[in-house]
């Protein structure tokens, strides 16, 4: 059943989507409608169906304003699901978004706000950034901030209710290397204060390592209040002929948690004509436990300080191939509709994570853009 | 050997900070492909499912918003 908040969200964002949209009417400004449906279903049981909506216009000829309305619907019977003695849950959040864009000179001005709910978790968050265009362009300086505040229930009972703040900064420079080559790299500070286990999960002690199957004792994980995470980023495109082009990216990714992660990213792009545009990509990205996980805890005569049974902070190996088409239709009148698709398949493997070495996952996206 | 790897690329990048390469010579830069027109919106989905199933977070991602912990 769909929550009180989820409605007023819809509501909201339909409304603000339609402002915009009969604002952009009168005043004849360039308009981005675009519609986007993600989904995907693993092999550990779970299923999101992601609807998302955005409108874009240009009231100003230096101003862009954004809305975006999304719905993630999730439901699954997964392993940790199971391990709490539930058989399934159905669950829906609901998100909407506004941005602003102010171009001065080769300066961008950014400003962000969202609210995403959920039957038991609310939060708030903004944003803003600044990018410097030098060199005529062929450099470019981004700095950027954000902040959220979170609240985190639990289904059911409202008396829990925990905060949880998340602030972050990142710098990036983005350079034209030569007229066939981009190049940029970034480093993102971000720290979480606050509740940051989930009420839901169980951790077993003298246990099977499964939940509180067979376990002396059971508590709800417990983990540090405070995470410090660091991001290193680098990213090169260069185009191999007309219409061919390679991309590379690699992220080294360390936290106070001792959770050090590297993700690496390639995509080959061919233009096969005018309008389309054809991709294919692969993402590879292997993570260390943090220094608190343990695939199993055994019952001695004192329960350590911090406990998760958190798949995300074990070692993991998670492998991405996926396609991904773009054609765009020229409808007359300066109006083009593109149409874009993207299938991935992606494996997760657990190394020590008990009762799953493993996940296989397909996804499909979908999406409709016109521009008037 | 990574780090090695990250310093050397990023050594690079510095190395050419504000180099010129001059509007009329970026045509090719500016073409589909290259500005990866495919990433935004297409790829928010899969960006969310990364955040939440790893236990890495930023640099390639977007910003999350709420749970959503699927």
């Amino acid at each position: 059943m769909r929550s009180r908040s989820s409605r007023r969200v819809t509501h909201l964002a339909c409304s603000a989507a339609l402002l915009v949209w009969l604002h952009a009417s009168v005043s004849t400004a360039d308009v981005i409608g675009s519609t986007t449906a993600y989904v995907r279903t693993d092999s550990d049981h779970t299923t999101v169906i992601s609807p998302r909506l955005r409108v874009d216009v240009t009231p100003l000829a230096d101003t862009r304003v954004a809305v975006v309305y999304a719905v993630d619907v999730w439901s699954s019977a997964s392993i940790d699901i199971r391990a709490s003695a539930t058989q399934r849950v159905t669950e829906r959040r609901d998100e909407i978004g506004v941005s602003i864009d102010q171009t001065l000179s080769n300066i961008t001005l950014s400003g962000r706000y969202r609210f995403s709910t959920e039957v038991d978790y609310t939060s708030h968050g903004g944003s803003g950034a600044l990018r410097y265009a030098l060199a005529d362009g062929a450099t470019v300086l981004s700095a950027s901030g954000d902040a959220s505040r979170d609240v985190v229930g639990r289904a059911g009972d409202p008396s829990i209710a925990r905060g949880l703040q998340r602030y972050g900064a990142r710098l990036s420079l983005e350079q034209a290397l030569d007229p066939n080559t981009l190049m940029s790299g970034g480093y993102e500070l971000g720290v979480l204060s606050g509740y940051q286990a989930s009420p839901y999960r169980f951790v077993g002690f003298g246990g099977d390592g499964l939940g509180c199957q067979g376990a002396l004792v059971c508590l709800t994980e417990h983990v540090p209040d405070l995470r410090v995470r660091h991001a290193f980023t680098l990213q090169a495109r260069r185009a191999l002929s007309r219409v061919t082009s390679i991309g590379l990216g690699y992220r080294f990714y360390v936290d106070d948690w001792a959770l050090a992660a590297h993700t690496m990213h390639a995509s080959l792009a061919w233009l096969p004509d005018h309008h389309s545009t054809l991709s294919l990509r692969l993402r590879a990205h292997t993570q260390s436990a943090a220094s608190l996980y343990r695939s199993r805890y055994a019952l001695t005569q004192q329960i350590p300080v911090h406990y998760s049974r958190d798949r995300e902070l074990s070692s993991l190996v998670t492998l991405r191939a996926g396609i991904d088409y773009v054609r765009t239709f020229d409808l007359g009148a300066d109006v083009t509709l593109t149409l874009s698709s993207a299938a991935a398949v992606a494996l997760y493997r657990y190394a020590e994570f008990v009762g799953l070495n493993q996940v296989r996952a397909l996804e499909v996206t979908a999406m409709a853009e016109v521009r008037l | 050997m990574t780090r090695s790897v990250f310093v050397a690329l990023l050594l690079i990048l510095l190395s050419h900070g504000c180099a010129t390469v001059a509007p009329y010579q970026r045509e090719r830069l500016a073409q589909r492909d290259m500005t990866d027109a495919a990433s935004g919106e297409l790829r928010v989905g899969e960006a969310h499912t990364d955040a939440y199933r790893e236990g890495a977070h930023g640099g390639l991602d977007t910003t999350i918003g709420g749970c959503g912990c699927n």
